[in-house]
């Protein structure tokens, strides 16, 4: 909806695109980059954290680089849709995590184009699913409602308590490898869980 | 990493946010604090100052401020409160004064005034026009006493503390950055940030980290996102679980709910007994001093004081009452003035006597509310519209969708109701207990997303807090 479908109910919307953000040259207003950055800084920072970042601190400044960039750039995205804004700022996003990846020799992840590109591939076509992910969100917490005590016990010791694997092993009388496998075979199970969710 | 890798970095990375409660930070003004000022702020370097030099700021003393919000894990991190609209506003001018002795007071007069502190001045100091403080403290126990204005803080970890006294409490914080407001009660409010309400005497914000504010009622902790401060009003209205305050100055009350304790309903969590136990003795036109702090986007109660009961013909709750609504007003009044009859174990209300202080209901750091939010969206852009009215309870709209929102933290729908004189009402959906916090009621946010604009609807709805529908039908257009 636009200023230019206007009716009386919707004197005075503001659409966080307007049409004054088609830009095709120049750089953009700071109430453009403050609007841009409201609408999608949550994504991008849980886009950068997804694809490897190893700190909420490299989150953080990760997403504050792709935004100045977007700021600087001399040519701001000209997209209406909030989607394809989206797209234009991962696609930044993924640039400089993965020049973040090449200057910190001592950085854990270990990235390369193309594995970016499959990353990119599986936020766009399985969380996304062109909206802005809240079904796929929506349909986690219905499988972690769905899980068994014990499953959800672990998943509360990690995530909501941030326990580490070790701590958790000692509390329930494991390895942490153990930890570890039944961890990733629960985000797995989770996984298809949503996954036959959304299809379904 | 193959798809089961990439599948799997997924759902950690929502699991962290779902149940470890870590949204993603708020961090626009740290990145529109980047780009520089709207004033024409430049990425310039600026010499070191001495510590304690005091003078009013030149542009490269801001964009070297710029320099002090550095990113990741050390120091500041962006964003304060500028409740009062003028931090940002101030121009460059006057001498470079030298460093100052402690006990000296500081009136900044028409500009804004920068101030460092402490060892190698980590604590920075952005003093607001018309504003007056002292500096107090010792080495790396920092201390400003603001008498009035506002200052906004910036203090490296690491090194020391600092804190802010004023006559209402005491902030302090090792390592953060915030604001904090002395606002006269007919101050009018400001625009930028969070809530800001019109005679507060003290306001807090806290962006990024956290600060303790220390009063008589106790201690209670602000982190980011949260703010805080105190209130003297007159108790206009109530209910169960809310009280309104009229702001000295104001004609309008503010609502006030009590903090949630515990964790979800079904494990005996809810709103604060002690305070929802104290609400049912106020006296509605009483003078109270409230200490409040804001949590997931609603002010809380952490203590109240009756600073004196009504004069002889306490002010009636006509106001707060809309017409039309089946409890008639003459008998909601009698109830409040001469006890409910639904109080526990049939006591009558009771007015504590003047002048007498509330025991604090908080004396730590609240815990997270069952009511997980995530990073939430300003909605700096949203069209005009009602803010709902907590004395009307409940209702039922018949109209047209004008708009809505969908999203991860955000979900509303807004109807412009048949009634041609009625504005824009917001409608959001209920929140259903569960473990984890629970979440939106999923059917009303699928039966919102299903409505299009320009669908004619019917919403019934009660006020919890906001208006949330609890059942609606969509007509056909």
């Amino acid at each position: 909806m636009t200023p230019d479908d206007a009716t009386p109910f919707s004197a005075g919307f503001l659409h966080p695109l307007r049409p004054e953000m088609q830009h095709t040259s120049g750089t953009m207003t700071r109430d453009e980059l403050e609007t841009m950055v409201r609408v999608h800084q949550a994504e991008v920072h849980r886009y950068v954290r997804y694809l490897g970042a190893e700190s909420s601190a490299v989150a953080e400044d990760l997403v504050q680089e792709t935004f100045l960039a977007v700021f600087r750039s001399p040519e701001p995205p000209v997209a209406r849709d909030e989607r394809q804004q989206s797209a234009w700022l991962r696609g930044i996003a993924r640039n400089l995590f993965l020049e973040h990846c090449r200057r910190a020799r001592t950085s854990p992840v270990k990235a390369d184009s193309a594995s970016l590109e499959r990353a990119e591939a599986t936020w766009s076509n399985e969380f996304l699913r062109e909206g802005d992910g809240f079904d796929y969100k929506e349909a986690l917490r219905e499988c972690l409602a769905s899980l068994d005590g014990r499953s959800r016990e672990v998943l509360d010791l990690r995530y909501g308590q941030g326990k580490s694997r070790s701590e958790i092993a000692g509390l329930l009388e494991m390895t942490e490898d153990g930890i570890k496998a039944l961890l990733r075979r629960l985000r797995a199970s989770l996984a298809e869980c949503v996954r036959r969710r959304l299809a379904g | 990493m193959d798809v089961s890798d990439e599948r799997d970095r997924l759902i950690d990375v929502l699991l962290h946010e779902e149940l470890g409660g870590e949204p993603p930070p708020d961090l626009a003004e740290r990145i529109l604090r980047a780009v520089g000022r709207p004033s024409g702020g430049r990425d310039t370097p600026v010499p070191p100052r001495p510590d304690r030099s005091v003078g009013p700021a030149a542009p490269a003393a801001r964009a070297s401020r710029q320099r002090w919000v550095v990113p990741g894990l050390s120091a500041a991190t962006v964003t304060l409160a500028v409740l009062c609209g003028v931090l940002f506003a101030s121009r460059p001018a006057g001498p470079q004064a030298g460093p100052i002795p402690r006990g000296t007071s500081v009136s900044t007069g028409d500009e804004t005034w920068h101030i460092r502190l402490g060892h190698r001045g980590y604590c920075r100091l952005e003093v607001a026009p018309r504003s007056s403080l002292r500096v107090d403290g010792q080495d790396r126990a920092e201390e400003v006493y603001l008498e009035q204005g506002g200052v906004e803080c910036d203090v490296d970890r690491g090194v020391g503390a600092f804190a802010v006294r004023t006559e209402d409490g005491v902030v302090t914080v090792t390592g953060t950055r915030f604001s904090v407001t002395m606002l006269d009660e007919m101050a009018k409010t400001g625009e930028k940030g969070g809530v800001a309400m019109a005679g507060k005497k003290l306001l807090v914000k806290v962006m990024m980290g956290a600060v303790l504010m220390t009063g008589a009622w106790g201690t209670t902790e602000l982190k980011a996102g949260e703010e805080g401060g105190t209130v003297t009003g007159i108790l206009a209205s109530k209910g169960d679980t809310w009280i309104g305050v009229r702001p000295e100055g104001k004609d309008e009350a503010d609502p006030f709910l009590p903090a949630w304790k515990g964790g979800l309903p079904a494990a005996g969590g809810g709103f604060d007994k002690d305070t929802l136990a104290l609400i049912k003795t106020l006296v509605i036109g009483s003078k109270v001093k409230l200490v409040w702090k804001t949590t997931e986007d609603h002010p809380r109660i952490v203590s109240i004081e009756m600073l004196s009961l009504p004069e002889k013909k306490p002010e009636p709750a006509v106001a707060e009452k809309p017409e039309g609504e089946g409890e008639k007003v003459a008998v909601a009044e009698k109830r409040h003035r001469h006890g409910d009859a639904e109080a526990p174990r049939g006591e009558a209300e009771k007015p504590r006597p003047e002048g007498e202080r509330v025991a604090a209901v908080e004396k730590k750091a609240l815990p997270a509310e069952g009511e997980k939010v995530a990073h939430a969206e300003p909605e700096k852009k949203a069209p005009p519209h009602r803010e709902a009215d907590p004395a009307q309870k409940k209702g039922t709209v018949i109209g047209v969708v004008a708009d809505k929102k969908i999203g991860e933290s955000v979900c509303w729908i807004e109807v412009k109701s048949t009634d041609k004189d009625a504005p824009l009402e917001r409608y959001y959906p209920r929140h259903i207990a569960g473990k984890e916090g629970g979440g939106p009621d999923y059917e009303m946010v699928k039966l919102f997303k299903k409505a299009k604009v320009n669908d004619w609807v019917r919403i019934d709805w009660v006020f919890e807090e906001r208006r949330r529908a609890i059942k609606m039908t969509i007509q056909s257009q």
